[in-house]
């Protein structure tokens, strides 16, 4: 059955209607294990989407203008429900790839960034007693007797586990952060499947460049499994922003968490698309807009870390003014040649250096490629400097709204035409915290003072130069 | 001398209970009927009198734990809201029942619990086969699938339960996490396969 959509989702019965029946079909789907399994999935997927695309492209044959546009919107959301089934059916590395998807505006058609942020709070739960057992096996006792309230009833969920309310014996609101069990080795069967899904570009001048990135990511997904060690840079980061007017870290609470449990203090807010439902003032726009991006930057100065997944889910806009930054999972450290190396470009950037920022920053790409840029590529990569450090670079007041947003976008893309994207592995992790970021800045259509933020972080850490 | 029917449950029950503690301590493998004999301050010979073989004595162990595990059960079975969930529930609350006798359950299982066995060949094994489906034909009678699921059904799940059961004896992932997505993937199946069947 073919379906049409109004051209409003989000008061379309049709889709709701789908997307309901999507996860309530998922709901009784366990997490498949695995890796063939997990391959076909992905592979069928792929042979799915080419079919509806290419109907729709013979059908826009017989169609006038307006037919062709409605038709395209519609096989849109056929194939991005169809990608929110799947991805929602797989979790893991998979997931969260749609969940990048889906705040990154104008990467993929607004259709299916629409229908893919449902992946961000509807996940498909587990069922309370496999949470039980998973509390039990974990904190060794049942969930009544370790809380004074536990809520059966997930009120989160993202790709590595589900959150649920709950009050500690002392009084204390805490979010209980769990696991699904076996996820840990569904994503080492994502990346092998990924690594196999690339065998073909075995022979590619890119193949070394794809490795480095394949193994960093390896990397960084392990360590999102760790959940002692995001309970551990939690608790730092809360402590760097303990005496924050605005920033908040939720507190971790250690008796209560462990490998696969995360127990943290319970933050007020909304998340991204509550506040805008509400139509907030700009000035409100702006005060979280910085927020999020001061955060970002005092992360990366006073701890060395890129807080690479700055999507929506992980931050709470409260009404007191105050942004929560609830998910410590995705920090990528810097290692001190790459931290020098991060840190050249940023002292031309101060100088106001720009051909120095040019020559800094071609250091992040694969070695070798340096001296193997084409007319094109050089060009591009002027810009790409000029963009991603423009907002630091222009006095006064910037406007991180969509046309900021469009211009990096277009560069983005066309860096996948020209093939530059053989880069280190920390500089893509640099660039997706970029690119999240600003997407997020975007969708706020925030205006603030990135320049001055910038100064007084380097100013507060002691890298101000004279 | 005449061994009245009390004297005989009182061996066997101190059998067993010597048998967990030198299981426990020895390990299974190391020890010997001999040492459980004397454990239990019987003749060697007379252990045979109650159980043919070291693998019938955790069997036995076994059953004891899962019968005590129904209470457990039933007292999550109220808080399921799907069939694959208290199928879930009820396998798990055996399971944790079991865990002070994983290190040494897997060599009793490879024949005792296999789908194909029948009668009175293992008394225990038998009983907790029955045992077990019996609360499963419960739950599928509340469901009100009973019908619908038959005696292909229950073996097929008989499969799946016994599949979970030794993985679970030898899962080294941690706290056997990996054990509790092969049971909930189980369970699924089997749920979906009867809703398929009775169009549920």
């Amino acid at each position: 059955m073919t379906l049409s959509f109004s051209d409003t989702l989000a008061d379309d019965p049709a889709f709701e209607a789908k997307v309901k029946e999507i996860f309530s079909t998922l709901e009784s789907r366990p997490l498949p294990l695995g890796s063939f399994h997990r391959l076909m999935s992905l592979g069928g997927l792929n042979a799915n989407l080419f079919v509806h695309y290419t109907s729709n492209w013979f059908r826009g044959f017989f169609q006038n203008r307006e037919a062709r546009e409605k038709s395209l919107a519609d096989t849109h959301i056929h194939c991005a429900l169809k990608v929110l089934e799947r991805m929602g059916y797989l979790r893991g590395v998979v997931m969260k790839l749609g969940q990048t998807m889906a705040h990154c505006p104008e990467v993929v058609p607004q259709e299916w960034a629409r229908v893919l942020s449902r992946l961000q709070w509807e996940a498909p739960p587990m069922h309370y007693s496999l949470v039980r057992e998973q509390l039990v096996s974990e904190l060794g006792d049942e969930p009544e007797n370790i809380f004074a309230d536990f809520d059966r009833k997930a009120f989160a969920a993202a790709s590595l586990g589900q959150v649920h309310r709950a009050r500690l014996k002392t009084g204390e609101e805490v979010a209980v952060k769990i696991q699904y069990p076996g996820i840990a080795s569904t994503i080492q069967t994502d990346l092998r499947n990924i690594q196999t899904l690339s065998t073909p570009l075995r022979f590619t001048a890119g193949w070394r460049a794809v490795m480095g990135m394949y193994q960093d990511l390896r990397e960084v997904m392990e360590q999102e499994t760790d959940y002692v060690l995001e309970a551990a840079r939690q608790t730092e980061a809360g402590e760097l922003f303990k005496d924050h007017p605005h920033l908040r870290v939720a507190k971790v609470f250690p008796e209560f968490s462990t490998a696969r449990i995360l127990t943290s203090e319970l933050l007020p807010g909304v998340h991204m698309d509550d506040f805008l439902a509400q139509g907030p003032p700009q000035e409100k726009r702006d005060h979280f807009g910085g927020l999020m991006f001061e955060a970002m930057l005092r992360l990366m100065y006073q701890k060395r870390w890129i807080y690479a997944d700055a999507n929506a889910g992980n931050y709470l806009l409260a009404e007191d003014g105050s942004l929560g930054l609830i998910d410590f999972g995705n920090v990528r450290p810097f290692s001190d040649d790459e931290w020098a190396y991060y840190r050249e470009t940023d002292k031309a950037m101060v100088r106001g250096d720009f051909e120095g920022m040019v020559e800094a920053a071609r250091k992040g790409l694969r070695p070798g490629m340096n001296s193997e840029l084409n007319a094109d590529q050089e060009d591009w990569f002027h810009r790409w400097t000029d963009w991603s450090t423009r907002p630091m670079c222009q006095e006064g007041v910037f406007d991180f709204g969509m046309a900021f947003w469009r211009e990096g976008i277009e560069l983005f893309a066309q860096s996948l035409r020209i093939r530059i994207v053989e880069a280190i592995p920390m500089v893509i992790h640099l660039t997706r915290a970029v690119m999240t970021g600003r997407a997020l800045t975007a969708r706020l259509e925030s205006r603030f003072d990135a320049q001055a933020c910038h100064r007084k972080i380097l100013k507060d850490v002691g890298l101000a130069e004279a | 001398m005449r061994v009245t029917k009390k004297t005989k449950e009182a061996t066997r029950k101190r059998i067993l209970q010597e048998a967990r503690k030198l299981f426990s301590k020895k390990g299974f493998d190391a020890a010997t009927t001999r040492d459980l004999a004397s454990a239990a301050d019987i003749a060697a010979g007379t252990l045979f009198n109650y159980f043919p073989s070291k693998e019938a004595i955790v069997l036995a162990l076994s059953r004891h734990a899962l019968d005590q595990s129904q209470k457990n059960f039933q007292a999550m079975r109220e808080e399921c809201e799907t069939l694959a969930e208290t199928l879930f529930a009820h396998v798990s609350a055996g399971l944790r029942s079991l865990k002070p006798f994983r290190p040494y359950l897997y060599p009793a299982l490879g024949w005792a619990l296999s789908p194909a066995l029948r009668g009175d060949a293992v008394p225990d094994a038998e009983a907790i086969r029955v045992d077990h489906l019996e609360v499963v034909e419960g739950v599928l009678q509340d469901y009100g699938i009973l019908d619908v699921a038959g005696p292909v059904a229950l073996h097929l799940y008989w499969t799946l339960f016994t599949g979970v059961v030794a993985f679970w004896a030898q899962d080294d992932s941690p706290h056997q996490e990996d054990s509790r997505a092969l049971l909930d993937h189980s369970m699924a199946m089997f749920a979906r396969e009867l809703s398929t069947k009775g169009d549920l």
